[in-house]
């Protein structure tokens, strides 16, 4: 706990938003429009004040534990063996996540470009560089990402401005999409998309300082909500098409649509390149905090040398989704739930035992 | 230690360049570059495939140039049209790829010809499948023509460009000041096709010659000139494609 | 066997990492609140007790840890009398002959004509002895010399000297002479050769140590500039000077610069070149960490922003810690220029940079896999003029850029009046030939010889050299998953710069760790008096360098305005 890289506020900034970021790249938006139809971005307004709501009550448990992750808060309450519980319902949370994420882009990129090279071989490309980044330790992954940061959001911002020239309002309509129930009740696990919060519950003791933590948390999860609302109303607003054309990224549909006079008509395998390098931070920032549940776990030292076997490991099973459907159907029907179950009501209520906890223990300090 | 690392680095290396990747990339001139795709109903089969196809100057031998089998012979130097029957616009292009020496590519196509006749028995499967192709561009025009499509293609040579390319991307700039054709992607053909409150619509286009003009004059009873379509204008032309009016469809 | 096995250990065993490792610390946020003032003593008038004075110098010129300053403490005979003296100057800066001839010779030679005056009145023989003035005595007889000034105040005194004059205390007088005895080397101070602009000094570094810090100690004119000796090789004991304003440098990295000089056990060193490999952080990096510059205003400037010059007898070549990577792409003539004629040139100086590193992979990649990428009626005319063109694309650019090299190499060692005129003959000659044989297409010529000129417009010479490694490498990425792969190789180079450090100081920063870029150090300079604080990476004992509100004249005319009205 004592040797832990600290980083500061810009950089944890700048991880959120990529994070963020790659929500988006990785078609999330997409997901969302899929279930909640033209309702979409109520739902993500919705889904924006709920989260909102989640994550001060969040800080607010979080705030007598200082230098604590979420593990370290499940071993206060339950000992190790929830400790162990959790960070391995954890590790398979990111796990799958990044593997998921890295092979949905991977067969994308094969799609677009790379027809003839084998998809072990672009997934091999992938997992050398997270792992050099890895070793290097958060805060050269940190400090990357705030070098990348400037042209993701950038690449990210010009789309959505330039494809509003083709906006068509009445694409938004019916608001309700498919219903009220849908938008509002049954489509809630839609909180996956602010996959922002698991990452908040594990940045905590890599802060500086904790007096901006929970600034920084609200931050996050204001602009995944503006970030998911432009996006969701961008696509909305652009196609009819998008919920039956996803066999590619529908921002990269977006990127073709970019017609700026003559010269500036093919600037898609720039949006690609901008995404790829956006991509590979977000996956090793995952790797890294993989690496670092695991270290908690084994007790090792230092979380450099976990990285290898974790890689492989992220390799293996990127490889081992069967094909794109079987990745959606898990990514939709499985990890979705899973994430709102994890993140949003398990983690919330072991926070808020400990706290009470905390607090007792605190009260029977005093009245001693 | 230092063995160690170059050894890694060189296994690294040949394993990269050796066993995997590398082959996929095949320069430009390895491939044919459509321009222009055009779809008629088909004699033998469903459709008729016709790719307009740059041939590239500078080239000393015109590889795979005129004559041959299907119908294709260069109207002009810088193109040329190859036609065949398929059932489906991906195996039309792997027919043609048996034939021609390059590999085709659809990336730099700029316009979309589909025939009246087989407009009016409904485009949305030939759309679909364009637009779920990751090479076709989705701001490629799409031109209905009221004579053939391999026609079309034929007979439309650029007066002022030796680019056929570049004068698709021009000869519709005239949207914007005469407002007798509208400026019509693919994409938006698309969405108005899903969409629940509009239509999809085209451009209009075809030969325009003596033959055509003696064929129409009849129809003519307004002397506005907004109302000739393609190939009714007066003009005193040779042989040239014209894009006047727009095609709407109706879903049915 | 064993090897086999030692090697899988060393691959998959695992090894804690031995990082060496010293680091400054982001930013300046410790020490904002202490602010050391320009000099470090205050100021104090010359007492009559040379003891005194000498104690006094001593502390204000650091005389145990500067190399030059020279103290030359002699006796006078005045009147019969001895009284002590103290001579002050600064080798480089005086000229020995002077001092020795002019100075020296006549305040120690024994005086015989003391201040008796024999006169014979009335035949009877008087011996006067007048009242005994030392002071008008020595200036009036002793020091044959045109321009001596009498100081009393020590921060006058220390002006002088620094800017090359002697100072003579004498015991008793609670005044110092400042004599006029400059005498630098400026006959053997030559123009720049390398790092040439137009609005800046024209002079450079020699070969002779002395000169160095001598120019050094000249253009910064202040006591608190440090100077320290040591040698470097046990055969060679080659001196090098490690130079640091005291008030301004860290001290830990001035410790660490000392530390890393003082432990390299070599038999011998040539260079400053030599003395770069030997104390860099990374050795593995192709990346230079050290700044290199002939130039004495740009070491000025580091020295001023807080840096470490380290000066090496026999080379012309001025070594700064630590460097950062902005530092290698922005000219001495920055910061002389307007900021927003700078701010231009830097825009066009990324520009080169970009290309000169990537354009050739960009190209491989564009047309191997992403022909969609160029317009169609470009894309037209690349595809035609490489229709007859028998090689890969790949191959092609790499037998220009390896050729170009050798035309770059070869025109250095060709002598130098046909040098220039071979090597634009070759690259012509050989180009147009290329061309026209079919060898390679037309627009690669333009690729190479954009990629060619842009590296040269790259400031620093050690950069230059390390895009054209990395230039390769990106070709080679280029031709193996097209922008892909060069996400990924500017990805890992991103990351392995930002682990690097130099000195401490992250190779990245101020971006990096981001923190202030109202700094001379930034990439995009601000108006020189936004400027206020020094890098926040150097961690400087002075992190202000100019007031909130620098020019001050400002606020006095509104005041003069105010009044009138």
């Amino acid at each position: 706990m004592n040797n832990v890289e600290k980083i500061g506020k810009a950089e944890v900034i700048a991880l959120y938003i990529i994070i963020i970021s790659n929500n988006i790249i990785i078609n999330i938006p997409t997901i969302i429009i899929d279930f909640t139809g033209t309702g979409a971005w109520l739902n993500v307004i919705y889904l924006t004040l709920i989260c909102l709501i989640f994550i001060l009550l969040i800080c607010k448990f979080f705030k007598p534990f200082v230098n604590f992750d979420i593990l370290d808060v499940s071993e206060f309450l339950g000992g190790k063996i929830l400790k162990f519980i959790i960070a391995i319902a954890y590790f398979l949370l990111f796990m799958i996540f990044s593997a998921g994420c890295l092979r949905y882009f991977a067969d994308n990129l094969q799609n677009i470009y790379f027809d003839n090279s084998p998809l072990i071989f672009l997934i091999l490309l992938f997992i050398i560089p997270i792992v050099i980044s890895c070793r290097a330790g958060l805060k050269a992954i940190s400090s990357t990402n705030i070098i990348l940061i400037p042209i993701t959001v950038f690449s990210i911002l010009t789309l959505f401005f330039v494809a509003s020239r083709d906006f068509v309002w009445q694409r938004l309509f019916p608001v309700f999409g498919y219903g009220i129930k849908e938008t509002f009740l049954k489509n809630i696990p839609n909180l996956f998309a602010f996959n922002v919060v698991a990452y908040i519950y594990f940045l905590k003791p890599f802060l500086k300082s904790e007096t901006y933590y929970k600034k920084i948390s609200v931050a996050a999860v204001i602009m995944c909500g503006i970030y998911l609302l432009l996006s969701v109303a961008t696509l909305l607003m652009s196609f009819a098409f998008i919920t039956q054309t996803d066999e590619t990224l529908s921002i990269y549909i977006l990127t073709r649509l970019i017609n700026l006079g003559k010269f500036l008509q093919r600037v898609d395998a720039l949006f690609i390149f901008i995404w790829i390098l956006a991509i590979l931070s977000f996956l090793s920032l995952n790797v890294f905090i993989i690496s670092h549940i695991v270290k908690k776990v084994i007790n090792a030292k230092a979380s450099s040398e976990l990285v290898l076997p974790i890689s492989a490991i992220l390799f293996t099973i990127s490889l081992s989704f069967k094909d794109m459907a079987t990745l959606k159907f898990i990514i939709r029907n499985i990890y979705k739930y899973y994430y709102c179950i994890l993140v949003f009501v398990v983690s919330f209520f072991i926070l808020l035992f400990a706290y009470i906890k905390k607090e007792k223990k605190f009260l029977k300090r005093k009245e001693q | 230690m230092k063995l160690n690392k170059f050894v890694l680095i060189l296994i690294t290396l040949s394993c990269l360049f050796l066993l995997t990747g590398c082959y996929n990339s095949d320069g430009v001139e390895t491939k044919a570059y459509v321009i222009a795709v055009g779809l008629d109903k088909g004699e033998k089969d469903t459709l008729k495939l016709s790719l307009q196809i740059a041939i590239l100057s500078g080239s000393d031998s015109t590889s795979g140039g005129g004559g041959g089998g299907s119908g294709g012979s260069s109207s002009s130097e810088s193109s040329t049209v190859i036609s065949v029957d398929c059932s489906s616009i991906e195996s039309g292009i792997s027919l043609i790829n048996s034939y021609i020496s390059k590999k085709i590519n659809l990336s730099h196509c700029k316009a979309i010809i589909i025939s009246e006749e087989l407009a009016y028995e409904g485009v949305s499967n030939v759309i679909y499948s364009l637009v779920n192709n990751i090479e076709t561009r989705p701001d490629c025009n799409v031109i209905i023509s009221r004579c053939d499509a391999s026609d079309f293609l034929e007979f439309s040579s650029p007066i002022f460009e030796s680019n056929p390319a570049n004068y698709y991307e021009l000869i519709l700039n005239s949207t914007e000041y005469t407002g007798y054709v509208s400026d019509l992607f693919l994409s938006d053909f698309y969405s108005n096709l899903l969409s629940t409150h509009s239509q999809s619509a085209a451009i209009l286009c075809g030969i325009n010659n003596e033959q055509t003009h003696a064929q129409t004059s009849s129809d003519k009873n307004n002397s506005l000139d907004g109302n000739y379509k393609a190939g009714q204008t007066p003009l005193k032309s040779k042989n040239n494609v014209e894009h006047i009016g727009t095609a709407v469809f109706v879903r049915r | 066997m064993n090897s086999f096995k030692e090697n899988l250990k060393g691959l998959f065993l695992y090894k804690p990492t031995q990082n060496y490792d010293f680091v400054l610390s982001e930013n300046n946020a410790s020490n904002t609140d202490k602010d050391i003032p320009p000099n470090f003593l205050p100021d104090r008038d010359v007492s009559s007790n040379l003891e005194q004075n000498y104690d006094y110098l001593k502390v204000q010129y650091n005389s145990l840890i500067n190399s030059d300053i020279i103290f030359r403490p002699f006796i006078i005979n005045i009147f019969g009398k001895s009284y002590n003296a103290l001579l002050l100057g600064i080798d480089g800066m005086i000229s020995s002959q002077l001092v020795n001839n002019f100075l020296l010779r006549p305040l120690m030679e024994t005086n015989s004509n003391t201040n008796k005056t024999h006169y014979t009145k009335n035949g009877i023989e008087f011996k006067k002895i007048k009242k005994a003035n030392i002071e008008d005595y020595i200036f009036d007889k002793l020091m044959p010399q045109n321009t001596i000034k009498k100081f009393n105040k020590f921060s006058e005194i220390s002006k002088s000297v620094n800017s090359g004059d002697c100072a003579l205390f004498v015991d008793t007088l609670n005044i110092a002479f400042v004599i006029d005895v400059k005498g630098f080397e400026s006959r053997g101070i030559d123009t720049p050769k390398n790092e040439i602009v137009v609005r800046g000094s024209q002079e450079a570094f020699v070969e002779k140590l002395r000169t160095n810090t001598s120019i050094l100690r000249r253009l910064i004119n202040s006591s608190e500039l440090i100077i320290e000796n040591s040698s470097v090789g046990t055969v060679s004991k080659t001196s090098v000077a490690v130079c640091y304003m005291k008030n301004i440098a860290n001290s830990s990295l001035v410790e660490e610069v000392k530390y890393r000089l003082n432990n390299i056990d070599v038999d011998y060193i040539v260079s400053s070149g030599n003395v770069e490999q030997l104390i860099q952080d990374n050795s593995k990096v192709a990346f230079p960490q050290l700044i290199s510059t002939e130039r004495p205003d740009k070491a000025v400037n580091h020295l001023l922003e807080g840096r470490v010059a380290i000066l090496v007898n026999g080379s012309p070549y001025c070594l700064i810690a630590p460097g950062v990577f902005i530092d290698f792409l922005s000219s001495p003539e920055d910061l002389n220029l307007k900021h927003q004629y700078s701010n231009l040139l830097k825009v066009i100086r990324f520009i080169a940079t970009f290309i000169s590193l990537f354009l050739p992979g960009i190209y491989v990649a564009i047309m191997n896999y992403h022909t969609e990428l160029v317009p169609t009626t470009l894309l037209f005319t690349i595809a035609a003029s490489r229709n007859s063109v028998p090689f890969p694309v790949i191959f092609e650019i790499l037998l220009m850029e390896v050729s170009f090299e050798l035309i770059r190499e070869a025109g250095l060692r060709i002598p130098t009046p046909i040098g220039p005129t071979i090597g634009i003959i070759g690259a012509l000659v050989l180009g147009e030939a290329a061309v026209s044989a079919n060898i390679v297409s037309p627009v690669l010529i333009i690729i190479v010889a954009l990629t060619g000129i842009c590296s040269f417009a790259i400031p620093d010479f050690s950069l230059n050299f390390t895009f054209r490694i990395y230039k390769f490498l990106y070709i080679f990425l280029g031709y193996l998953a097209g922008l892909f792969g060069i996400a990924i190789g500017i990805f890992v180079q991103i990351t392995l710069l930002c682990n690097l450090r130099s000195f401490g100081a992250s190779y990245l920063a101020p971006y990096a760790p981001l923190t202030n870029l109202n700094t001379s150090i930034s990439y995009f300079i601000s108006p020189i008096w936004k400027r206020e604080t020094r890098g926040d990476f150097l961690n400087t004992k002075r992190p202000k360098e100019q007031p909130h509100f620098s020019m001050k004249w400002l606020t006095w005319k509104d005041k003069n305005k105010e009044r009138k009205d």
